[in-house]
């Protein structure tokens, strides 16, 4: 291949009108060799043929609206279970009368990310609110002390998915913290229980750790005590994601040098003023990316509950594809449900990549 | 500091390990405290004595003979060797897509780079469970085994799975990739002794020759000597089913292609971060002394973007065996879905066999870490 004078992309420049640069870039970009040329023109004729066949699919001969699957007459996508059980789906059974709380529950739990980016903000009103958040989301959500109590029976679909979600990454975090700062502590027994906890529960699968919570915990508890299995889940969702986590925020305490440790000793300071004021802000600013990637991961893996009988969205999705009415229309409901995960995980995931990016800014 | 102060932080320190294996103690007396009381309770007899009784339960896809008469150990063992068929399976499709979306994501073809970074993120971002369902449901809508898609009239597709032509011995074939794994070794090592005899080191031949040599020769070898009869068991429609050949169930062929694309993806990331730590200055070098694009890539690059990739790789496919576990939900008879789920209902002892699941799986992670480590130490002796 040839390249191009050197003269020539300073006289490109000088032309106003945008389509010689249009086609040089064409030209770097998709029609460098042969092959590739090739190679783009078969690609380019599949997304000619599949992106309008998808559209039309999905939106133009799709219905919205209508009451049952008689409606769906217009030969694309029928979206009516979704759009018929919309309330199922975001709410579950919850009382109709009661669903602004599950609003303001989720709202708040939006509220966490926003304040991740918050520089300004004291970092103590970051850890209140994040410390607060697990307990007035259950408060919103069960009830008690001046709300009506609503049974966690009732709670199914969106609701669980982001209740296990971001509750079980509140806790995990401490837990991680704790974990990480165990394992890399001097004392020796302290730090072979970390190993052993951390390595045990990244060596299974959630799954047996799921169905340990809903077969085997009743077995360990002193008869006549129950505890629901939507706090069983998420206690194993929560000891899971730490142990994750502890290998993260280990990984971060190793960058931190040296000298910080022995500047703070040299002051007077404590192990834990050590830690607390010196060290972990440095690791938890450092790490909040790969935390992010981890919250992504405990969100998909809020699905597998599913098994054990707690009906999250996947549970909802599934009664809904197996109801008589809507048979047959499995791939409306499975597109909805991975557009869910996917809408919510990329933007975080590109949220987690600019946050990197800033660090790496202020860094250097 | 003084003496005493140092005496006394170290006094100290053993007390407060003390007190928390205590409490750890503790806790653990009182688990198991409360799990013999209930166990007595409910009449339950602890111990693994269970796994030489009659399992009674049928299991539709398996490797090894095995019927409900058999114990519950067979059934465990048909679970484990399930498991790892999945696994392989998942691992082999998993790094061919990864590899390829990897090298389109770096393509310097616009198009191709971009529609592979959608496809990626589209894969990781949705959750496996969500995945599998759709696969499942997909493998379910295929046409019956009247209508069934014909494959060269050798192999058919229909919603009772993927039949396809097999040794009438089934045994045959086991020991068949046994020899092939053993002639493939037998190579390696043979060119490495070869390798330690010549007097430049680096400038030998292929090691890959020889492996291929060694897998394809051995079995041939004792295919001839041993007198063994190859017969092909061809797939033949039958009424409602086929006969004949082997049938990848649609759970098995839905858990295969699930963890495969949703794994490829996560191979993919760490495919394009490989090849993309490699300077790009090396790339250039090698344009410059006149290797064309692909020969720069696959002599330049690759080589160098490899030995970083393996941990990581390494860790995906241990990923691919835990998820396997998956099975359970579409019912594949794996590990999880045939000792902690059906013997377990049957038998009602929740903690040997969840405890049985859970030694299994910590097992495959020790082997592979132990592999890590000798391999890392194999790299770092040759780097340094």
């Amino acid at each position: 291949m040839t390249t191009p004078p050197s003269h020539a992309e300073p006289i490109s420049q000088t032309v106003a009108s945008p389509l010689p640069n249009a086609w040089q870039w064409a030209r770097r970009h998709l029609f460098p060799s042969p092959g590739h040329t090739v190679l783009s023109l078969i690609t380019l004729a599949f997304l000619l043929w599949f992106v309008p066949t998808a559209l039309d699919w999905l939106i133009f001969s799709a219905t919205f609206i209508g009451e049952s699957q008689a409606d769906c007459t217009g030969g694309g996508a029928c979206w009516l279970p979704i759009s018929q059980r919309i309330e199922m789906f975001v709410y579950g059974f919850y009382p109709d009368t009661q669903e602004w709380r599950v609003n303001v529950a989720f709202a708040l739990a939006a509220g966490l990310f926003p304040l991740l980016y918050a520089k300004r903000l004291d970092r103590r009103w970051i850890l209140a609110y994040l410390a607060a958040l697990p307990f007035v989301m259950w408060w919103l959500l069960k009830g008690g002390a001046g709300l009506p109590e609503v049974s966690s029976t009732k709670f199914a679909g969106i609701l669980v998915t982001v209740f296990l979600g971001v509750v079980g990454m509140v806790f995990a975090l401490p837990l991680g913290i704790l974990l990480a700062l165990g394992r890399r502590s001097s004392k020796p027994i302290i730090k072979m229980l970390c190993v052993l906890y951390i390595e045990l529960i990244r060596s299974v699968p959630v799954i047996t750790l799921l169905f340990m919570a809903s077969l085997m915990v009743q077995l360990f508890l002193p008869p006549g005590v129950f505890i629901d299995i939507l706090l069983r889940v998420l206690a194993v969702l929560i000891l899971f994601t730490a142990a994750y986590m502890a290998e993260t925020i280990r990984g971060g305490l190793q960058g931190i040098p040296k000298g910080q440790y022995e500047a703070a000793k040299a002051l007077g300071f404590s192990y834990w003023k050590t830690m607390g004021m010196i060290i972990l802000p440095q690791v938890l600013r450092n790490t909040i990316p790969p935390l992010l990637t981890q919250f992504i991961g405990l969100f998909k893996e809020t699905t597998l509950v599913m098994i054990v009988g707690v009906l999250d969205i996947v549970g909802i999705a599934m009664s809904t594809t197996a109801a008589p009415e809507w048979l047959g229309l499995e791939h409306e409901v499975y597109l909805f449900l991975a557009m869910f995960f996917f809408v919510i995980c990329f933007a975080l995931s590109r949220y987690a990549r600019h946050l990197e990016k800033q660090l790496e800014r202020s860094r250097s | 500091m003084s003496i005493q102060r140092l005496h006394n932080a170290r006094v100290l320190s053993v007390l407060q390990q003390g007190l928390v294996l205590a409490a750890v103690a503790a806790v653990f007396y009182m688990l198991v405290s409360n799990v013999s009381a209930n166990l007595d309770a409910l009449g339950i007899a602890s111990g693994f004595g269970f796994l030489n009784e009659r399992a009674g339960y049928a299991i539709s896809f398996r490797l090894i003979d095995y019927s409900p008469d058999d114990t519950y150990f067979l059934a465990y063992l048909v679970g484990l060797v399930n498991t790892l068929l999945v696994s392989v399976l998942s691992i082999a499709l998993a790094t061919l897509l990864g590899v390829v979306l990897g090298v389109c994501r770096v393509s310097q073809n616009w198009l191709i780079g971009r529609l592979s970074y959608l496809v990626v993120e589209f894969l990781r971002n949705v959750p496996l469970v969500v995945h599998l369902i759709w696969w499942y449901s997909l493998a379910l809508a295929l046409p019956t085994v009247r209508q069934a898609i014909s494959i060269f009239d050798i192999a058919f597709l229909s919603n009772r799975g993927l039949v396809l032509p097999w040794a009438t011995d089934g045994a045959l074939i086991g020991w068949g990739l046994l020899c092939a794994m053993l002639g493939a070794s037998l190579g390696y090592i043979a060119m490495g002794w070869y390798h330690t005899r010549l007097p430049w080191k680096g400038f030998g031949p292929s090691r890959w020759p020889a492996i291929v040599a060694g897998a394809v020769l051995l079995p041939l070898a004792v295919y001839l000597v041993s007198g063994a009869q190859w017969q092909w068991s061809m797939p033949e429609a039958k009424g409602f089913g086929f006969s004949g050949g082997v049938t990848l169930t649609p759970e098995l062929l839905a858990l295969w292609l699930a963890l495969s694309v949703y794994s490829s993806s996560y191979i993919a990331e760490i495919v394009r971060g490989a090849i993309q730590s490699v300077p790009r200055g090396q790339y250039e070098a090698g344009r410059a002394v006149g290797f064309r694009e692909t020969p720069a890539m696959l002599k330049l690059i690759v080589p160098q973007a490899i030995y970083p990739m393996i941990p990581q790789v390494t860790s995906v496919y241990l990923n691919i065996i835990k998820n396997s576990s998956l099975g359970v939900v579409v019912g594949y008879m794996e590990l999880v879905s045939s000792t902690g789920g059906t013997t377990l209902n049957q038998t009602g002892q929740a903690i040997e066999c969840i405890l049985l699941v859970m030694a299994t799986y910590c097992a495959f992670s020790l082997l592979t870490s132990l592999l890590m480590n000798i391999y890392n130490y194999r790299v770092g002796l040759r780097t340094h």
